[in-house]
């Protein structure tokens, strides 16, 4: 473990161990595993800071601070962590009283090229598989179960591993949109690789000598298709000349109470003043003061599934906000704790968050040919990639696809729609977009 | 005769009127000018808006209390309540501006250092009144009251902290300004009711 690490445990004690990525391998701009591992050691706090940014974008910073829970014997903490492609990436382990371990990650080693991650006892036989351009990493730890972990990674070939991965690990990967490749599919996996590839979640299921047939599913650009500017657009105002009407009689009602009313009409301009100053608040306040709109999307197929999110979040005041854990683009500070996302606003500002890719349940579906709707809600704006519009698919409803007269793609999809192979479904209800991945090899 | 009816009777005034009309109307032009059309823009209207009704009513606060450092007491207070009442005429205009503004400055924090501020700048300006018409410079009276404004500006500047500058004690919280203006104040409030019992007495 500590060789396999040597590029990141340069600075950590023996007992306190952290590792970043697979392997010791970061994939920038991508969500990745993070683990450490204490050994008799006390409650400790983790700290990760890391600076990024552009010439364009400035100066940017993400701090992520965890608790880390210490005692007797073996403690283990893990988490997925977005990282940026950073220009300076430092952490420590620390008590209260001084820093245990510390590190830090060379601007050299920010590389946003998905890995490619082989599981074999002698890699050597099984490299000749991948393509000689593969990012290629050998793991021989238990890998994670999450599915955020596997953001960054294209494919994983298990071989004939002396620890072969758990089933949940490699169905976490498959269902974020990697290529699950069996050179030494174990019985139950063997099974669903008997009519050749198949696609589970985003990824995919495949023997190892399949791999040329799959295409990967490009869930980032897929996320950030979903981004469209009234994502965080705040509503209207009021229109001026409202404003001014409204305004205008009230100054003419004071003038008159004034000039005219004597000392009844003084007093009830000030009555009239507070009258209109309840209304004027009552009226132009917004209910809330942060409007969060959010879009989803789940992937589905072979009955795992993806969701990615998108918000968009605008803040009246300014203001600190805690959220679920996403990452914020743009924005030109941010901290990350395993609960979630701290970020500072400013006033009248808004911002774009990507969260976490997380596992599913999966929403819309091919089944046996049909379209079945998993989702609990009934589904409009089925349409389905190079054959067209389709009827609205009631909850819990299955229906073979149609050609019908009407095949133009709502204008929600359509950047979405490049993306996609043919024979994708796809449905909405309201801001929640599901999309059914053909099974087969297409 | 009460205070109230002396303020309804001074309210009624050509120039009191006139200056109503046209206070209302800076206010309305101001929250018209810096009002959004577009909901990408940021609405800034109660920014604008706040420190134009402090520059308009510390003016007449100064100009009033210096043109009338040699009137009655009651008229002294009546004229000084009538400014008060502009400011809080215009309250809903501050609330509207507010409630879209989202400033970080608490809402209740304007209307009361902008009607301390008049009650201290008033006194300030009868002050500055005698002190004008015992140098034999009220000739020059027109020019004092901004001039003493500037001048309160430059000692902020100075200093390096805001204790007389109303304009940029508005829109923040600043205790040491409410702190100065607020001793200001007492002491008008306090110099008319004692110089108008001794009115009352003398009667």
């Amino acid at each position: 473990m500590v060789l396999l690490v040597a590029p990141v445990a340069l600075g950590q004690s023996r007992n306190i161990e952290v590792a970043f990525g697979f392997g010791g391998e970061v994939v920038a701009e991508a969500w990745n595993p993070l683990r450490v591992t204490l050994r008799d050691q006390p409650n400790l706090e983790l700290m990760i800071d890391i600076e990024y940014g552009s010439l364009r974008d400035g100066a940017q910073s993400l701090q992520y601070r965890a608790a880390l829970a210490g005692g007797s014997g073996l403690h283990i903490f893990e988490d997925d962590i977005f990282i940026p492609a950073w220009r300076s990436f430092r952490w420590q382990v620390r008590s209260e009283e001084a820093v245990l371990a510390s590190g830090s990650l060379d601007r050299r080693q920010a590389d946003p090229r998905p890995l490619t991650i082989l599981i074999a006892a002698r890699p050597g036989a099984y490299r000749a598989l991948l393509p000689a351009e593969a990012r290629l990493v050998e793991v021989r730890s238990p890998l994670p179960e999450r599915l955020a972990a596997y953001h960054g990674v294209e494919a994983l070939l298990v071989a004939d591993a002396f620890e072969r991965p758990r089933n949940e690990a490699l169905l976490a990967a498959s269902a974020a949109g990697s290529s699950i490749l069996l050179a030494e599919p174990a019985p139950a996996l063997a099974a669903l690789l008997a009519d050749g590839p198949r696609r589970l979640g985003a990824g995919w299921l495949s023997s190892a000598a399949g791999r040329d047939e799959l295409s990967r599913l490009d869930t980032q650009a897929l996320a950030q298709a979903l981004i469209t500017p009234a994502l965080s657009r705040p509503p209207d105002n009021l229109p001026p000349l409202n404003l001014v009407i409204a305004a205008a009689l009230y100054l003419l009602a004071v003038l008159l109470l004034v000039r005219f009313g004597g000392v009844p009409g003084l007093l009830s301009s000030f009555g009239l003043m507070l009258l209109i100053a309840a209304i004027a608040w009552v009226a132009l306040r917004p209910a809330d003061e942060t409007l969060i709109r959010s879009r989803t999307l789940t992937i589905s197929a072979g009955g795992l599934a993806q969701e990615l999110e998108v918000m968009g979040v605008f803040s009246y005041p300014a203001q600190t906000l805690t959220l679920g854990s996403a990452r914020p683009l743009g924005a030109a500070s941010w901290n990350l704790t395993p609960s979630g996302l701290t970020l500072s606003l400013p006033r009248w500002s808004s911002v774009v968050l990507l969260a976490r890719p997380r596992l599913s349940p999966a929403g819309l579906e091919w089944y046996e040919g049909e379209l079945y709707n998993r989702s609990g809600e009934a589904l409009g704006d089925v349409y389905i990639v190079g054959l067209g519009a389709q009827e609205a698919l009631p909850a819990s409803a299955r229906r073979p696809p149609q050609q019908l007269s009407d095949s133009v793609a709502p204008p929600l999809y359509q950047p979405l729609l490049p993306l996609l192979p043919a024979g994708t479904a796809l449905g909405r209800s309201g801001g929640r977009l599901y999309l059914a991945l053909p099974e087969g090899g297409l | 005769m009460s205070l109230l009816t002396e303020l309804s009777e001074r309210l009624r005034q050509a120039d009191i009127m006139q200056l109503l009309l046209g206070y209302f109307a800076l206010l309305l032009i101001v929250a018209i000018l810096s009002w959004p059309t577009s909901p990408q823009l940021a609405n800034n209207s109660w920014f604008a808006l706040v420190q134009a009704k402090i520059i308009v009513l510390v003016l007449l606060s100064l100009y009033y209390g210096s043109a009338l450092h040699y009137a009655p007491r009651h008229t002294q207070a009546a004229t000084v309540l009538a400014i008060l009442l502009f400011h809080a005429l215009s309250l809903p205009f501050d609330v509207a501006t507010y409630a879209v503004s989202f400033p970080a400055t608490p809402l209740w924090w304007p209307p009361l250092i902008t009607a301390v501020d008049i009650v201290a700048f008033f006194g300030v300006g009868v002050v500055l009144g005698q002190v004008m018409q015992l140098l034999r410079l009220s000739v020059l009276l027109p020019l004092a009251p901004p001039a003493l404004l500037a001048g309160l500006v430059a000692v902020d500047i100075w200093l390096g902290r805001s204790l007389f500058n109303p304009f940029t004690a508005v829109a923040v919280v600043t205790l040491p300004h409410l702190l100065v203006m607020g001793t200001l104040s007492l002491f008008m409030v306090g110099w008319v009711m004692i110089k108008t019992r001794r009115s009352a007495n003398a009667d």
